[in-house]
Parts: structure tokens; sequence; C-alpha cells
């Protein structure tokens, strides 16, 4: 039996009518009893305290992860308040989830690899397709954690990360493991056996000005850019529109101007939001830079945004080589969400015209996308801001 | 690679070359110009960087606010077919869901309305938690400079906040960006609406409260027209409720009427029975002793026999009167109708008057058309009728008087008219007229005796051929008594 997949969501506004209710749906959708492995996103209207243990106890599924999220992304539309829940089945793919917590207080490498370990201990010799993860949103610098991920698990083999968000920036985010509510942790799906996959990150961005050079930087702080405080990227082009950042807020014009972090081929960009601005002018960014790295700022637009999308989708369809997708996962970046406003529905529905519109379709608006599907690249390429990530099931 | 270092490296290269290579002085000169140029055209990235973002920004905020009126309007309009199809006003609150509400760009939506005790009470929340509610609703209702604002009619945004605190604002309504409108009708702040995000790159425009603020005038006028139907709805049930009361009140007082009608009619009918036999009785004896069968009555007992035997008469007359109009209520006397001319019975009549007439002059006139057709009645009855306001117009016409009866053709029936030059009636003397034993106070009336009942016999007769009867009258001009009789039997009507 191949993947089966029912996907519901509910916003009623008791949280275990809600959390009943989505269930329901995707059972309704699943139309088979047994679930093997399940996913649960949830907003922050819901506290997973009351709702968690008993789903968790009802579906009572072999693996359970999710997260919390800003909004829900579910069949053509996105949701700010509600309960959404992914059932799988499958007789060809096999599923194994493990957890890791505390990851503030220790290392993040070993704490990579700890977590693959937890993730592999039931698996046995089954060939492994896929880790699928969601990590909390606020750490930050998930390389480290994703280095450590990639020693233990293999290079070769795709890892799809999610960074867990909240309506509000710096608000404490959750991550779930059959009943167990994680903060500061990450939980993970493996896939194993027969599947077909198709992943894809784009962003839509485009480099403007003359190309500087970072000079010096710590972890996700970019201290000076050409010799000179990395501001003066910003002040040089933006000249008076001079954000007034500060270490909550992210002002509209950072938002709308990320920096671009030229990857080591030469042929593209990594997004990195810029989240505050420091007294000595340097500027912190949402993950790891690194001195060295060209850097310009970006440009971008709800047209080259959903053109980015339309290509995502076209290079999920090539992957999966003509057989039809089952399930489709769209990981979209939160501050993305907000610059594509009300395009951001229009977006999903460029995504399902070219992968099926009947295919379920589940997603979230996430914090950071991890997206490490080739070998050879650092770790810091692989870590990605204002982003969209798709993957498909066949 | 960053330009600046490219520079310093590539000017490196220049001299280490000139002296290395020992390169020519205009080949120095040439190098130097490429790289002025590569410095230039840097300069220029950047500088088309900058036009870039300034159009960029300039067209991204036109753009923006451009989607938000488009779309805003758009859910405006589906907003507006939402609520204003429905006359119930918390269905008008139902029907403003989460999807619909969210085209705004708005994600947040709380909904406050005063009760009757002008508390205000959560009528619709959306996008919050029920934490988010039990902070944000008692800061709302507690707010006294917010309240006045809003009773003020002005909106209280992360855009404008007279006087306010925006951080806090921002705390307490759980967004970002934010527009509290008052709902209000006329002078009245009927509520408040308060619409959020937790974006944080939306800005709140002027355009934004102006679709909030419009949105709260939709919700306003829903809730007017909801109210109004209820009034409307309660007057109409409440009225309705006063007619049916009134219809029964009236219902069983007719009832009643018509029992005790009927009852009277019983009592008149038996009463006058009894009364006819004993006076059939004392007529019989006073006309056996008035023809001398008992013996030889002196003259002045002949006269008092006379008055007896009068009286008698006159007693007879009522009392039969009294039994007629008695058995035309109940049903008893049936009018045996036929085709019938008016002409005959007109006739008859004169002749029986005629002395009446001649004694006080009294022109008589028949003024029926030879072309008058015929009449479905009771030739006997009718004749009673005639006979009544033939005489009546005897009596109240002065010597030399004229009386004429006329009539004209309608569609299905006949209008008899009967008038006099005599001395005529007020018009509150003509409301009483069909009354039972009522007299009109003149100077005739006074020296002539009368039961009472003649016209009020006319009428039922008129009435129990489906014909109405009413009077004209001009007091010193004369009388006109006018009645319908039918052509058809109604049956035959079509």
């Amino acid at each position: 039996m191949p993947l089966q997949a029912g996907v519901g969501f509910s916003s009623h506004p008791n949280v275990l009518t809600a959390a009943q209710e989505a269930v329901a749906r995707a059972k309704a959708q699943l139309k088979k009893e047994h679930v093997d492995a399940a996913f649960l996103f949830n907003t922050a209207h819901y506290d997973p305290k009351k709702f968690l243990p008993i789903l968790a106890q009802s579906l009572n599924p072999r693996c359970l992860i999710g997260c919390l999220t800003s909004e829900i992304i579910i069949e053509n539309r996105f949701e700010p308040a509600g309960i959404a829940v992914l059932l799988l089945t499958s007789d060809q793919i096999k599923f194994e989830s493990g957890r890791v917590s505390h990851l503030t207080v220790q290392d993040l490498r070993a704490a990579g690899k700890t977590f693959v370990r937890n993730c592999l201990s039931g698996l046995g010799i089954s060939s492994r397709k896929l880790l699928l993860f969601f990590i909390d949103g606020l750490i930050e610098t998930p390389s480290a954690f994703l280095g450590g991920i990639k020693e233990e698990f293999g290079r070769t083999i795709p890892v799809i990360g999610v960074g867990s968000s909240a309506p509000l920036r710096h608000q404490k985010t959750y991550q779930y493991h059959l009943d167990e509510i994680l903060s500061a942790g990450a939980c993970g799906l493996i896939l194993s056996e027969n599947c077909r996959l198709g992943m894809s990150c784009q962003h839509g961005w485009k480099p403007l000005g003359q190309p500087r050079k970072i000079t010096g930087s710590r972890d996700n702080v970019i201290l000076t850019i050409d010799h000179k405080k990395a501001i003066s990227i910003y002040e040089e082009l933006l000249g008076g529109r001079i954000p007034a950042w500060d270490k909550t807020r992210l002002d509209n014009v950072a938002l709308r101007y990320p920096l671009g972090l030229q990857t080591a081929s030469g042929q593209g960009y990594v997004v990195r939001n810029v989240t505050a601005k420091l007294d000595d002018g340097s500027i912190v960014c949402q993950d790891k830079v690194s001195d060295d790295t060209t850097v310009h700022i970006l440009l971008g637009n709800k047209r080259s945004c959903l053109q980015a999308a339309e290509q995502a989708a076209y290079e999920v369809r090539e992957q999966l080589g003509g057989t039809p997708p089952r399930l489709i996962f769209v990981m979209e970046s939160l501050l993305r969400r907000s610059l594509l406003g009300r395009s951001s529905a229009q977006e999903i529905r460029l995504i399902q015209n070219i992968l099926g519109e009947t295919v379920p379709l589940i997603g979230m608006c996430s914090q950071k996308e991890i997206f490490a599907t080739l070998p050879g690249k650092s770790s810091e390429e692989e870590i990605h801001n204002s982003s969209l990530m798709i993957l498909a099931i066949a | 690679m960053s330009a600046t270092p490219l520079i310093l490296i590539l000017g490196l290269m220049i001299l280490i070359l000139t002296a290395v290579l020992g390169l020519s002085l205009r080949q120095v000169k040439k190098i130097r110009a490429s790289l002025e140029k590569l410095k230039r055209s840097f300069s220029e990235l950047d500088d088309q960087a900058r036009l870039i973002i300034k159009t960029d920004l300039e067209l991204n905020t036109t753009q923006e606010e451009l989607d938000k009126r488009l779309s805003g309007l758009d859910a405006l309009q589906k907003i507006s077919r939402l609520i204003s199809t429905t006359l119930d006003e918390n269905e008008i609150f139902r029907r403003l869901n989460h999807s619909v509400l969210t085209e705004l760009g708005f994600e947040r939506f709380l909904i406050l309305m005063y009760d009757a005790h002008h508390e205000l009470r959560s009528c619709l929340s959306l996008g919050y938690s029920q934490e988010d509610l039990e902070g944000l609703i008692p800061f709302l209702t507690r707010n006294e400079p917010i309240l006045r604002l809003l009773n003020e009619h002005q909106i209280v945004s992360s855009l404008h906040f007279p006087g306010l605190d925006r951080n806090e604002l921002q705390r307490m309504l759980r967004a970002h960006a934010f527009v509290l409108t008052p709902i209000f009708e006329q002078k009245e702040t009927l509520g408040l609406l308060l619409a959020g995000s937790h974006s944080e790159t939306f800005s709140v425009t002027e355009g934004d409260e102006e679709l909030i603020s419009i949105l709260a005038d939709q919700i306003s006028q829903a809730i007017k027209n909801a109210k109004l139907f209820e009034e409307v709805y309660r007057t109409s049930q409440s009225l309705e409720s006063k007619v049916q009361e009134r219809t029964r009140e009236l219902t069983a007082t007719l009832e009643e009427l018509k029992r005790i009608s009927s009852a009277k009619s019983e009592f008149v009918s038996a009463v006058s029975h009894e009364l006819r036999t004993p006076l059939t009785s004392i007529k019989g004896y006073a006309s056996l002793l008035m023809a001398g069968k008992m013996g030889e009555i002196p003259a002045n007992v002949h006269d008092r026999l006379d008055k007896i035997n009068k009286h008698s008469d006159s007693l007879v007359r009522f009392i039969n009167e009294l039994l007629d109009i008695s058995r035309i209520e109940s049903g008893r006397v049936a009018m045996q109708r036929s085709p019938q001319n008016l002409a005959p019975l007109v006739e008859g009549t004169r002749d029986l008057l005629t002395p009446q007439m001649k004694e006080k002059n009294i022109h008589f006139l028949a003024e029926l058309p030879a072309e008058l057709p015929q009449v479905f009645i009771d030739p006997t009855q009718i004749e009673r009728v005639f006979i009544n306001l033939i005489g009546n117009a005897v009596k109240f016409t002065p010597e030399n008087g004229r009386i004429t009866v006329h009539a004209v053709t309608d569609e299905d029936s006949v209008t008899v008219g009967v008038s006099d030059t005599g001395i005529g009636m007020k018009p509150e003397e003509i409301a009483s007229l069909f009354s039972e034993f009522y007299r009109a106070e003149n100077v005739i009336n006074q020296n002539v005796k009368g039961s009472g009942l003649g016209l009020v016999l006319a009428k039922k007769i008129i009435e129990a051929h489906g014909g109405r009867i009413w009077v004209t009258s001009v007091p010193g001009e004369g009388t006109t008594f006018s009645f319908t009789l039918p052509l058809k039997k109604e049956t035959e009507k079509d």
C-alpha cells in the first residue's frame, strides 16, 4: 500500500473540540483506521498542554511530531488560528521519530548527533530517505545543530528542517514529540524504505549594488563589511531610510531588503534576515555568517517571490519523475509571508496547479528554513531565511 | 568580490608589474584608466541600487495601498452581502466569519456591543485566544480615555493614538497593527470594533482606518435594520393580537346582541299574541254594544264606545307592526317574491291615501319611467313600504304641498324615491330615524299619534329584499326617502 495521507483542520474556539474536529477530518480523508505517523500544527491560540496528551493518546501513532506556528497552511489558504493534523499510513514507507531538548544549554553539534541517534533508534537497517525535523525558531545558529545531524546521519541523505514560529518574534515556541511538549528543542521524523521525494527551496530575492565582503563576524553578528561598520551597507544604499531597529522589532525596511550571502559556487544567494542593529554598528542576522563571504543587499517583490515558488514547484515535479505526489508540505518563511501578504494564497494555488490540486497539502509559517539536500555544501549555506520549501512525497 | 580591496590589490599589482616587467608609462596609464572605470562602474551600481530602492519603496507603498484598497473593498462588498440579508442581530455576528474578515488584511477581530444595561459585552471574537480575551476585554471596557475617544466617534489606531501610549496599546490589544473604531448610529455609540494584526511588517494606513470604519458602519446599519425589523414585527404582532382580541370581544358582543334581540323578538311576539286575544274581545264587545244588540245605549255612552273601538284598532295596528318586525327579524316571515311592476303598487297606495291628500290639497305625482323594468319583490310587503312612506309624507307635508314618487334603474336594481315638500328634518334626527319607537320632535308629531315603528318595519322589509333605505332632508324644504329593490333573484345575478 502506497502512502495514504489525511489532512484535517479546525478553528473551533474550544481547544478540545478543535483538536477532535481536526483529527476527525484527517481520519475522514485518510479513510484508514491505522495511523503510522502524525503531524500536528497549532497556532498560539490553542494551548498544547490542553490537547496534545489527549490527542496523542487517542491517535496512538508510532510517530507524532509537530510544532507551534504563527499560521497554518491548509488546502489553499493561510489560517491564523486553528489546529491542523496530518495522518499518514503506508506499508511501503517506514517512519521513525525522535527528539532532543534543552538546546540552549548544550553544544548544538553534539545535540544534533544525539537527536539523530534518537530518531534512528528503532529503524534498524532500513534505507533512509529523509529526515524532516522541527526546531525551536529562536535557536540563533542552527547550522551547528545541522552539522551534528549530518555527521551522524550521513551527508548524502536529505535533511529538511523548519524553525517553529509564534505570532510575535522572540515569543516562546513549542515542539511536540508523541505526548511531550518541548521548548528550545527539536523533534524529527525519518522516512525510510520505498518512497519517492521531490524537494526544493527558493526565495526569489535579487542582489543590488556592488559586491561587498564580510570582513568581520561572530556567529550570527556581522561586525564589519569592507572593513567598515556593518550597518554601512544599509547607510550607503538606503540613506535616510535606515530603520530604527531594536532587539524585538523587525522593521519593514529590513524585511524588504535582507542580506544575501553569495554561495561558494557563486551561483546564488542564501538569504539572511537582519533582526537588529547593535550600538557599535554591527548587525545581527537570523543565522550564522562567515568572514570573506560576499554580501549584497537583496531586493524582492511579490512577482519575483511568486516566480520562485513556481520554479520550486517545477523542480519538485521534475524530481518526482512523473509520479503523482500523495502529499505536499509547504514551509513558508514567516517574513516572506508578510511580504507577500494577500498574494500568499496565490502562491499556494500556483504550487497546487503544478503539483496537483487534489493532493493533500499542509504547511506552516517558519522562522528558519533548513534545506540540506545536496552534498558538498556548508551547513551555513543550508540555513535559509525568507525562503519557501516544498516537500512532496510520492 | 568586494570593490575596495579589489581596487587596492589591482593598484598594488600595477606597481609590481611596472617595476618587475618594466611596463611603459602608456601601459600603466591604460591600466589605471581601466581601474578608474571599474571603480566608477561599482559606484554606478550603488547609485542604481539607491535609485531602485527608492523607486521600489515608493512603488511598493503605492501598490500595497492599492492592493489593500481593492481587496478591502471586495471584502467589504462580500461582508455587506452577508450581513444585509439577515434581520437577526445575532446572525449578523455569526456571518462575520474569519475567512471573509481576514480579507481586510487583519487576522484578529473583536466586537463589543453595549447591552441593555449599557455594559459592553463580546459579540464576536476571531483570532484571539481565550487567554488574550481575558486581558483584552477588561482593558477595553475599563479604559476611560479609549472609551471617551470612541464616544466622540474617533478612531484609535497604531497610526493615530491621540494622547495614548502606542506601545501599551500594542501590548494590551495583542496586535502590532490595530484599528479600534466605534460602532455608532447617529449620535449613539452602540459598541466598538477592533481589528488587529500581529505582523510586524503591517503598518496601518488611513486607508485601513477607512475600511474598518466602513465595516463598523455596515455592522451598525445591519443592526439598525434588524432592530427596526424587530420593532415592526413586535408592533405588528401586538396589533394583530389586539385586533384578534377586539374581534373576539366584538364577536362576543354581537352574539350577545343577537341573543338579546332574539329574546326581545320572542318576548314581543309572545306579548303581542297575549295582547291581541283580549283586545279582540274588547273590540267585539264594544261593537256589540254600539250596534244595540245588548239594548239601546245613550248617545254619550255610544261616543265612549266609539272611542274604545277606535283605540282598539290603533292598538291592533301597533301590535301587528310589532309582530311583523319581530317575524321579519327572526326570519319567520318569508318574502313571497316574484317579478312585479311597481306602478300598480304606487297607484294602489295613491288610491288608499287620496282622502287624506285631498283634505290637505296635496298634489301627488308618480314619475315612474314607462320602461321601468319589473322588480323581484313581495308586492304585499312593498305596498306596506309605500303606504308607510307616502303616508308619512302626507302627514308631514303642509297644505297645497307636493309628493312625488320617482324611480331610476341601475345595473341590477331600481332606486325608488318618495319626496315631499314637507317640514324636513335636522341631520341629528335623521340618524335616529330608523330606531324603534323613535319619533322626531316636531309640532306634527306632537298632534298626531304614531307608534314609531313604521319606518323600522319599512327598513326591515327593504333589507329582507336585499335592498337598502336612506333619507335625505333639508329642514323647511322637504324630505326624500329612497330605497333600492333588486331586479333579479340573488341566485340569478351574474
